[in-house]
C-alpha cells in the first residue's frame, strides 16, 4: 500500500516568545508564575489584546523594555504619556526605555522617542515656570538618558551614571 | 276453569249470565261461549285469531254489537238502547278488561321483547273487531291498553332495557319507521321512558357516530362541521323532527343540533390532535384553522394539551426517535399551536413540558444551527460524530423556512433593523437577482439575537404579539441566549479548524457578518446585564478574531508558497489560540500529542522556521488534534481511495506506507505506538478507525497490516453485514482478554438492542448504530464502537440465534 499526502491543512498556534530574563535576575515572585504571560499593566495575556484593540497579534504587538519588561506597545505608551509615569517602568521603575536590537522593537523606536522628547520638554517648562532648579536638573537626568535612546550612534555612556528616584 | 277465577269475576260472570237470560231467555250457552270466545285467558278454546264461527256471530250480533247497527240506523243515537242492553255491555266490557289484565299479568315476566307486547296487543285486540265492546267507549279501551304499558315500562325493567335497545338499533340501523311505532308506544305509555329524552340521547349517539364518520381523519376541509351539520341535517333531520314530534324549522334544536356537532368535533380533533397537529401537518392547517373557530374553553383547551403532551411524550420523546425527527415534530408543534392559538398561551405549557427533555440533547443546538444555517452537504457531521439524517435535516430546513411563521422575512417582522444592518441586508438582497434574496438564516438569526430570555423565576408570560414566531419558541429552548451564540461559535470554530483552504461558504460569511454586527449592537445595548455584555462581547470579540486569523492565514500562506523551500501542500492556519478556546501547552497531554512521521515534521518544521522570520517575536505551535490531512491509499491491486482524516490517523497509516515498492507492512499495536509516541489504547482506537474504513486488519499474529490483497473479500462482508463476522472477528476477537471484552460488552448493549428491536421491529446497523449512539449511557463507551464493530456484534447475535437478518439486511428479533 502506498500513502500519499496530497494536501495538508495544519493549524498552528502563534505566541509571542516571551523573554524571561526579567525573572532570571529575580525579580519575580513565586506567586506571580501564574502571570507570566500577562502584560503588566493591563493583566490580559501578551497573546491577547491591551483593552483597545480586537485583534492580538500584528495589531496589539508587544515591545520589551531595556529591563526585559514586555507590555503590550498600547500599553506602556499610554503609561509613559502619563505624567505620573515619570518615564518608568511600572514593574521595576527603571527609566522604560526599548530594548536594542529586537525586531519587534524597531518599528516602534521612533513613537517612543517622541513620547520621551514631549514629556521632558513638559517637564522643562514646568520646572522653569516654577524656577525649581533641582526638578529642571532633574529633567536635564532625563534628558540626557532620552537622548541616549534618540542617539542613533548607540552613544550608551549616557546610560551609566543615570539615577532615577 | 272458572274455579280459578276470582270471586269477582265470578260475580260478574253470574251478572252478565243472569242479565243475558234476562234479554235473552234460553241463550245462556250461547252467551257463555261468547265469553269464552273473548277470553285471552282460556287459550285452546277462545278466538285463536280466527273470525267468530257463524253461531256465535249471531251471539255477538244478539248481546253486544245489535245496540250499536240499530241505533247506528238510528242517525247515531243510543238513546234506543235500553238500561239492560246497556247494563250487559259495561259488564262484558269489564270482563273482558278483566280477563286481559288477568292474561297480562299473568304473562308479564314473560313480555321481554317490544314484539312480545306488539303480538300480546294484537291478541288483546282481536276480539274488539268483532265484538264491539268499545265503539261507544273507545277511549276506555285505549285508556286501559295505555296503563298496561305504562304499567310494562315501569316494572318491566327486562323489557324497558330492551326496548331501549331495540329503538338505539332501529335508529342507529335508519330504520325510523320502525323507530315510529316504538315511539308511538311510549309515547302512549306515558312510563318511566321519555321518548323525547331517549330521542334526543340517541341522536346525539348517532351524530356522533355520523362525527366519527365524517370527520375522522378529515383534515383538508374548512368547515368541516357544517358540512357535516348539513349532510346530516340533510339526511336525518326529517326523521327526528317527526319522532321528536316538532316541526322540522325548530331553529332553538337545530341550534342546539349544531352545537352538537361543533363538540363532536372538539372531542374527535383532541383525539387525534398528534396526528392533527405533527403527523398531518401542514395538509392539517384547515382543521386547525376550524378548530381555532370552535375551540373557546379552557377545559377543551387543556384536555387538547394533556392529550397533545401525553401523545408526545410518548411518541417523540423517548430515544428511539432521533433528533431531528424529534426537532421536526417539535416545530410542527409549534407552528400547529401558534396557529391554534397565537396569544402562545397554550404552546407554553408544551414549551416548557418539552424543554428539560431537549436540553438533554447535547446535539439538538447543532442540528437546528444546521437548520437555520442551511449547511447542505457540509463535512462538519463527520466531525462531530452524529449520526445524522440529511433528508430529515434538509425537511428540518424547510419547516423553518415557512413563510406562514415570518421568520424568513425581516421585513414584515417589522421595522426594527439597525441602520447597519439594513444596508447589509440590501446589499445581500440586491447580491443576488430574483426572489431568493433572502437566507433563511438572516432572518432567524435576527430573531434570535433580539429574543430576550423569560426570567427563569418568573410564572411564563404570554408571547408578546411582536415577539410571537417559531424562533422565538425553538430559542426557548436554550437555556440563555449566550449558549446559543457560544453553541454557534462552537460550530463555526469546528468549521474553520477543519476548513480546507481559507474560504466559507456564502452561508455561512454572510451569517457570521450579520452575527458579528448583531452581538456588537447588542452588547452595547445591555447596560444592565454586565455579566451578559461581557460575554457577549466577548464572543463577539472572538468570532471577530477567528475570521481575522483565517484571512491573515490565507495571506501569509501566498506569501510562504512563493518561498521555493516550502511544501506547497501545506496550507497552514495560524491561529490566536486563546481566542479558538484553546490551550497553547499541550506538550504534556497524551491524548493530544504524537510524534508525526519524519517527512512531514520536518516540512511543518520549516513552515514554522519562516512564520518566525516573517513574524518577529512569535513562535508557533503544531495543533497536532486540528486540521485536515487529504491523503491517497494506492493498493497493489490498483484500488486507489482518497480520504480525508486528522494528523493522527495520517501519521498512522503513514506508517503502513510502502513507499514505491509498494510493500506490505506490518506492525503490532506496540510497535504503532512506539513510533508514534503514544499510549496503545490510543493507537488502537487510531487503527481502529482505519479498520472501520476497511483499510487495515489485524491479522492471526496480532499484526496490523494493509487489507489490499483481501481486498474483493473485504469488499463483499462491507456489503453483506451478516456475513462480516468472520473478518471482523479476526479483528476483534482474536485476543482472549479481547473475547472476554467483547462477551461482556455484549452483554450491556444487548438489553438496549433487544428493547430497540422489541418497539420498533426490524433494523438496519446503521439505524441500530444511531439509535445506540444516542440512547446508550455515556458510561458504556458506545462511542467507541464503529459501525463495524456493531456489525460483528449483531453477527455474534445472530450466532446465538438471538437476532436474524432478513433479506434487506435488517435485523430482527428471533421470537
Ligand atoms: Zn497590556
Ligand atoms: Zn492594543
Ligand atoms: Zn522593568
Amino acid at each position: 500500500m502506498k500513502v500519499t499526502i496530497k494536501e495538508v491543512h495544519s493549524v498552528f498556534a502563534w505566541s509571542w516568545l516571551i523573554s524571561n530574563h526579567a525573572k532570571e535576575n529575580g525579580e519575580s515572585k513565586n506567586d506571580v508564575d501564574d502571570e507570566e504571560d500577562v502584560c503588566g499593566i493591563c493583566r490580559a495575556s501578551f497573546n491577547a489584546t491591551c483593552p483597545g484593540c480586537t485583534y492580538p497579534g500584528d495589531e496589539c504587538p508587544l515591545v520589551v523594555g531595556d529591563c526585559n519588561h514586555s507590555f503590550h506597545v498600547h500599553c506602556i505608551y499610554r503609561w509613559l504619556d502619563t505624567t505620573s509615569s515619570k518615564g518608568l517602568c511600572p514593574m521595576c521603575r527603571q527609566p522604560f526605555q526599548l530594548k536594542r536590537g529586537l525586531a519587534i522593537n524597531d518599528s516602534h523606536i521612533k513613537k517612543f522617542q517622541d513620547l520621551h522628547l514631549r514629556r521632558t520638554q513638559g517637564q522643562a517648562q514646568e520646572a522653569l515656570a516654577e524656577g525649581d532648579e533641582e526638578a529642571l536638573g532633574r529633567v536635564a537626568d532625563q534628558q540626557s538618558h532620552g537622548n541616549g535612546i534618540i542617539d542613533e550612534q548607540g552613544d550608551v555612556i549616557m546610560e551609566q551614571g543615570l539615577v532615577v528616584r | 276453569m272458572s274455579q280459578h277465577y276470582p270471586e269477582d269475576l265470578k260475580l260478574l260472570v253470574a251478572d252478565i249470565c243472569a242479565i243475558g237470560s234476562q234479554l235473552h231467555p234460553g241463550t245462556e250457552d250461547d252467551l257463555e261461549s261468547l265469553l269464552t270466545w273473548l277470553n285471552p285467558n282460556e287459550t285452546n278454546s277462545n278466538h285463536q285469531l280466527r273470525p267468530p264461527a257463524l253461531r256465535l256471530k249471531n251471539t255477538i250480533k244478539v248481546f253486544a254489537n245489535q245496540p250499536f247497527n240499530s241505533s247506528f240506523s238510528n242517525d247515531g243515537n243510543f238513546e234506543g238502547i235500553n238500561g239492560l242492553e246497556k247494563e250487559l255491555l259495561i259488564l262484558l266490557r269489564q270482563y273482558y278488561i278483566f280477563q286481559v289484565r288477568l292474561n297480562f299479568f299473568f304473562r308479564f315476566d314473560n313480555i321481554t321483547t317490544f314484539k312480545d307486547i306488539q303480538r300480546l296487543e294484537t291478541y288483546y285486540e282481536f276480539p274488539l273487531k268483532h265484538v264491539f265492546l268499545f265503539q261507544r267507549n273507545a277511549e276506555e279501551w285505549i285508556v286501559e291498553r295505555n296503563d298496561l304499558r305504562h304499567y310494562l315500562l315501569n316494572k318491566n325493567n327486562k323489557f324497558k332495557v330492551q326496548l331501549r335497545q331495540r329503538l338505539r338499533t332501529l335508529i342507529m340501523d335508519d330504520d325510523f319507521d320502525l323507530a315510529c311505532d316504538v315511539i308511538l308506544f311510549l309515547n302512549e305509555a306515558q312510563g318511566a321512558l321519555y321518548s323525547r329524552d331517549i330521542l334526543l340521547d340517541l341522536m346525539l349517539i348517532k351524530i356522533s357516530h355520523f362525527c366519527e364518520k365524517h370527520m375522522e381523519n378529515i383534515y383538508g376541509h374548512h368547515f368541516l362541521v357544517m358540512e357535516t351539520f348539513n349532510s346530516f341535517i340533510l339526511k336525518y333531520w326529517s326523521y327526528f323532527a317527526r319522532l321528536l314530534g316538532c316541526p322540522e324549522d325548530d331553529h332553538g334544536l337545530t341550534t342546539i343540533i349544531y352545537n352538537c356537532f361543533e363538540k363532536q368535533f372538539i372531542k374527535i380533533r383532541i383525539k387525534e390532535v398528534f396526528d392533527v397537529f405533527i403527523n398531518e401537518y401542514p395538509e392539517s392547517k384547515p382543521t386547525i384553522l376550524e378548530m381555532k373557530k370552535v375551540l373557546h374553553h379552557t377545559d377543551d383547551f387543556k384536555q387538547l394539551v394533556m392529550q397533545f403532551l401525553s401523545a408526545f411524550e410518548a411518541k417523540i420523546l423517548n430515544p428511539s426517535v432521533t433528533t431531528v425527527d424529534a426537532l421536526l415534530a417539535y416545530v410542527k408543534s409549534i407552528k400547529s399551536f401558534l396557529l391554534l392559538d397565537p396569544t402562545g398561551k397554550y404552546l407554553n405549557s408544551v414549551v416548557l413540558f418539552v424543554k428539560a427533555y431537549f436540553q438533554e440533547r447535547h446535539e439538538l443546538v447543532v442540528i437546528l444551527l444546521y437548520a437555520i444555517l442551511d449547511l447542505q452537504s457540509e463535512e462538519i457531521f463527520q466531525h462531530i460524530n452524529l449520526p445524522i439524517d440529511m433528508k430529515r435535516l434538509k425537511i428540518l430546513a424547510e419547516e423553518l423556512r415557512d413563510p406562514d411563521f415570518n421568520i424568513e422575512s425581516k421585513h414584515r417582522a417589522g421595522g426594527h433593523f439597525e441602520k447597519g444592518t439594513e444596508s447589509f441586508f440590501n446589499e445581500s438582497s440586491s447580491g443576488k437577482a430574483g426572489s431568493d434574496t433572502q437566507l433563511l438564516y438572516q432572518g432567524v438569526l435576527e430573531k434570535f439575537l433580539t429574543w430576550t430570555p423569560e426570567p427563569t423565576d418568573s410564572i411564563p408570560r404570554p408571547f408578546n404579539q411582536s415577539h410571537r414566531n417559531l424562533l422565538d419558541v425553538l430559542t426557548n429552548m436554550f437555556e440563555s441566549k449566550e449558549f446559543f451564540v457560544s453553541e454557534f461559535l462552537k460550530l463555526l470554530r469546528k468549521k474553520l479548524l477543519t476548513l480546507k483552504y481559507y474560504k466559507l461558504n456564502r452561508n455561512w460569511s454572510k451569517c457570521l457578518k450579520l452575527m458579528k454586527e448583531k452581538l456588537k449592537n447588542e452588547g452595547s445595548r445591555m447596560p444592565n446585564h454586565e455579566s451578559n455584555a461581557n460575554e457577549e462581547s466577548a464572543n463577539s470579540n472572538n468570532m471577530a478574531v477567528m475570521l481575522r486569523d483565517t484571512k491573515n492565514s490565507e495571506d501569509l500562506c501566498k506569501r510562504m508558497h512563493q518561498i521555493t523551500d516550502l511544501d506547497p501542500r501545506i496550507f497552514p492556519k495560524f491561529i490566536s489560540f486563546l481566542y479558538w478556546d484553546r490551550k497553547l501547552d499541550y506538550k504534556n497531554d497524551t491524548t493530544i500529542d504524537f510524534k508525526l512521521t519524519e517527512v512531514l515534521s520536518h516540512e511543518l518544521e520549516k513552515y514554522r522556521n519562516v512564520y518566525k522570520e516573517l513574524q518577529p517575536g512569535r513562535t508557533l505551535q503544531l495543533c497536532k488534534d486540528q486540521g485536515v490531512v487529504e491523503l491517497e491509499l494506492s493498493t497493489r491491486d490498483g484500488y486507489t481511495q482518497k480520504y480525508d482524516v486528522t494528523l493522527e490517523q495520517a501519521t498512522a497509516i503513514q506508517l503502513f506506507d510502502g513507499g514505491e515498492s509498494n510493500e506490505r507492512i506490518f506492525l503490532s499495536l506496540g510497535e504503532v505506538s512506539i513510533q508514534m509516541e503514544i499510549g496503545e489504547e490510543r493507537a488502537q482506537r487510531v487503527l481502529q478507525f482505519w479498520i472501520g474504513k476497511s483499510v487495515l486488519y489485524k491479522n492471526h499474529q496480532d499484526l496490523y497490516g494493509s487489507c489490499e490483497g483481501r481486498e474483493q473479500e473485504v469488499r463483499a462482508q462491507h456489503q453483506s453485514p451478516h456475513k462480516t463476522s468472520s473478518y471482523s472477528q479476526d479483528s476483534l476477537l482474536s485476543h482472549e482478554q479481547d473475547e472476554q471484552d467483547t462477551k461482556e460488552f455484549s452483554n450491556k448493549i444487548w438489553p438496549f438492542i433487544e428493547g430497540m428491536l422489541r418497539n420498533l421491529g426490524s433494523l438496519k446497523v446503521e439505524k441500530i448504530h444511531a439509535l445506540l449512539k444516542v440512547t446508550l449511557p455515556k458510561d458504556l463507551g458506545y462511542d467507541m464502537i464503529t459501525h463495524n464493530d456493531l456489525e460483528s456484534y449483531l453477527s455474534m447475535f445472530v450466532d446465538d440465534e438471538k437476532l436474524a437478518v432478513l433479506s434487506n439486511k435488517s435485523y430482527k428479533l428471533i421470537n
